[in-house]
């Protein structure tokens, strides 16, 4: 068994849970895989904070 | 990606002269395991230090002079030395060498690649797909020292969590919410303050009560407005009102008719009078002697001509080459010579053409001193003769009072108060919509609605840009929030497996008692006891690693310095039965103390290379291959 899997169960439950949109959800996971790959660098970052919503608020984006 | 040690070569290293390690098979394939026999003093910690320094980044380019001096041969003198290591990431080899002056104290890498992409170069490379990967932390998890498996189980030591943290990358997204935190930086920098909630409040507020003041200007603005038209509407009822009972006595009608018309030629004349003498104004020589006097010297010293080049110089040439002058005399050879030679002395910059103009301008104005001064008597006298209209109005108005009509007077009175109302308002209105406030010191954002309209906009600038940065920390905060939180629930999930995993294999190495991993709290933390005994310790130690090992995506060889020093015989035959199926490469430097119960369980086992290192203290190490050699150290 590879015990990445647990990792990616991990995100996926992470980024099911948040109170973010769906296309948010997917960036996200996508961007943590780059990200532990290295292939992911501050603007893609940069976008997906854009992309958060803020606690309350209706999201601009 | 598979990693795998395929050898080491040493020259002048510590006891070691010039030695070559190799771990291949005739067929290029890898020994699965190998005993590497070396004495205590003999090198083992260095190797393992030479082979971290090589395969973690930044490795041996954090060594200072003392670092580089310490591999200095102890058995002769030597100014340089070098260890290479040749590993395979997949199917590249990459051959490695650390080259190590001792006189200098510095340390040097050198790469070479075989396989999809070749060639030498001078510096520390790594596969790209191990970027970021082979911290020192990371691999000091594979490149294991004697203490590194008793931290594993030390209470107070965090070495089990670390150790799934950095083997499973988990320490990756620490790294992220950094470079997160980098950003969040970068903003702040950007918008020049250090952006917080209160300071953010406070350029709302600001911004909310400029654009009060706004809106209150907008409202004086229109209710002035309102009162201005009321006022017109007014006052023209008064006029009709007074034009009826002026029209009800005919003399006095007619001779108001004639007022009035005189009342229009004067006001057109006084205002052809004004348009002149503000003409007169706009020519400042007309003002005062002192300005003509200081214009027409300015002239004087002008008089030297210069003439456009560009332009002028073609002039030149075309005269020159004409038949006659523009002064209508003939011109000959000699003519034309002189007109090309002087040519240069007239002409100048180009910007001659705009002095020319000036020099022009000056030569040809005249004072007026005198014509202004008429006109202002012009002017006195037209204002003059309006008073004198004005008050034949109002004696025309008390004739008919006298006649009986007081009801004139009233409605006159009426009107004037009504004149100085809406002149009042009327300039006002002027104060409050005038776009020209910058030029106006008495208009500001306390009664112009422009410079109020600007000063809000200013602060709500700052206000949005404030704003947006404090959006952005807030949302760059929740991301780090979601982040951390896969940390923490892979984590979690990692050690409920990895727990299952160990627990069962150490029940296939310790038979005679029952141990059992209930938790990781930073270290091992056992069921129903408090400590192990040292063996327990180290047996629980590798099945506990051997199982972050076999699960982790990629595959290390495990290099180890005396695994089984501390067990006792049955432990280590226990262990070493296990041990190869932990992990994939294993090499293992013992001492000969660990050869009965340990290493003698591998003596059947055909993926096995052996090799001794050994000599006096006072001199360089020999190598000796193969099993027998193994067998026979002592």
């Amino acid at each position: 068994m590879n015990l990445y899997k647990e990792f990616e169960d991990a995100l996926t439950e992470v980024s099911e849970n948040a109170e973010e949109t769906t296309e948010f959800g997917g960036r996200f996971c996508m961007l943590i895989k780059n990200f532990m790959n290295g292939m992911s660098d501050l603007s893609d970052i940069d976008d997906l904070i854009q992309e958060a919503m803020i606690p309350g608020e209706e999201n601009e984006n | 990606m598979k990693i795998r040690i395929l050898g080491w070569d040493y020259e002048n290293i510590r006891r070691i002269g010039k030695l070559s390690i190799d771990l291949t098979r005739s067929d290029g394939s890898v020994y699965e395991n190998a005993f590497i026999m070396m004495p205590n003093g003999t090198g083992k910690t260095t190797t393992l230090r030479l082979i971290r320094a090589i395969l973690s980044i930044p490795g041996a380019n954090e060594w200072v002079e003392k670092d580089v001096r310490s591999f200095r041969p102890v058995f002769k003198e030597a100014s340089k030395g070098k260890f290479s290591l040749k590993v395979m990431f997949d199917e590249d080899v990459y051959y490695y060498t650390l080259h190590l002056n001792y006189d200098l104290g510095e340390v040097r890498y050198e790469t070479t690649r075989v396989g999809r992409s070749g060639g030498l170069e001078a510096k520390h490379l790594q596969p790209m797909s191990m970027k970021g990967v082979l911290t020192e932390e990371f691999v000091s998890r594979f490149i294991f020292d004697g203490e590194q498996a008793q931290k594993t189980l030390n209470a107070g030591s965090k070495e089990a969590e670390k150790a799934i943290l950095y083997l499973y990358q988990l320490d990756k997204l620490d790294d992220l919410c950094k470079q997160i935190d980098k950003l969040i930086g970068i903003k702040q920098e950007e918008s020049k303050n250090h952006i917080t909630e209160r300071s953010v409040s406070g350029y709302r507020r600001k911004s909310e009560k400029l654009e009060k003041n706004y809106q209150a200007l907008c409202a004086e603005y229109a209710d002035a407005l309102s009162s201005l038209k009321s006022r017109k509407q007014r006052k023209t009822v008064y006029e009709q009102r007074y034009q009826k009972i002026i029209s009800k006595d005919e003399q006095i009608r007619n001779e108001q008719d004639e007022l009035r018309q005189l009342q229009d030629e004067t006001v057109k004349k006084k205002l052809e009078s004004v348009g002149r003498i503000m003409s007169y104004i706009r020519r400042p020589y007309n003002l005062q002697m002192e300005m003509h006097i200081r214009l027409q010297g300015l002239w004087q010293n002008m008089q030297t001509l210069r003439l456009p080049r560009n332009v002028a110089k073609e002039f030149f040439n075309e005269l020159a080459h004409s038949e006659e002058c523009v002064c209508g005399r003939e011109i000959g050879e000699t003519e034309r010579e002189f007109i090309l030679k002087r040519a240069d002395d007239y002409l100048g910059q180009n910007e001659f053409a705009v002095l020319n103009e000036i020099k022009t301008a000056l030569k040809e104005y005249t004072a007026d001193g005198q014509g202004l001064n008429a006109e202002k008597n012009n002017l006195e006298a037209l204002l003059s003769k309006e008073q004198e209209i004005s008050n034949a109005f109002d004696r025309l108005d008390a004739i008919l009072a006298n006649k009986g009509n007081q009801e004139v007077l009233q409605v006159k009175e009426d009107m004037r108060r009504l004149d100085g109302e809406i002149e009042v308002l009327e300039r006002k209105c002027a104060n409050l919509n005038s776009k020209d406030y910058h030029n106006d010191k008495n208009l500001s954002s306390d009664n112009n609605i422009q410079a109020a309209y600007d000063k809000w906009q200013e602060a709500k600038a700052v206000y949005d840009k404030a704003n947006g940065t404090f959006a952005f920390i807030r949302k760059a905060e929740r991301l780090k929030t979601y982040i951390l939180n896969v940390k923490e629930s892979a984590m979690q999930r990692l050690k409920e497996y990895i727990i299952q995993e160990t627990n069962h294999k150490v029940r296939t190495i310790i038979k005679n008692d029952t141990i059992k991993i209930k938790n990781i709290t930073g270290h091992l933390i056992f069921e129903d006891r408090e400590g192990l005994s040292e063996g327990q310790n180290l047996a629980v130690a590798y099945a506990y690693l051997g199982t972050l090992f076999e699960h982790s995506q990629n595959q290390f060889p495990f290099v180890v310095d005396s695994p089984a020093a501390a067990l006792d015989l049955n432990m280590r035959r226990e262990i070493a039965m296990v041990m190869p199926g932990l992990f994939e490469q294993m090499i293992i430097f013992v001492t000969s103390g660990e050869k009965q119960g340990f290493a003698e369980t591998y003596y059947a086992r055909s993926d096995v290379k052996y090799y001794v290192i050994e000599g006096k203290r006072d001199k360089a190490a020999v190598l000796k291959e193969g099993l027998a050699e193994f067998k026979k150290s002592r």
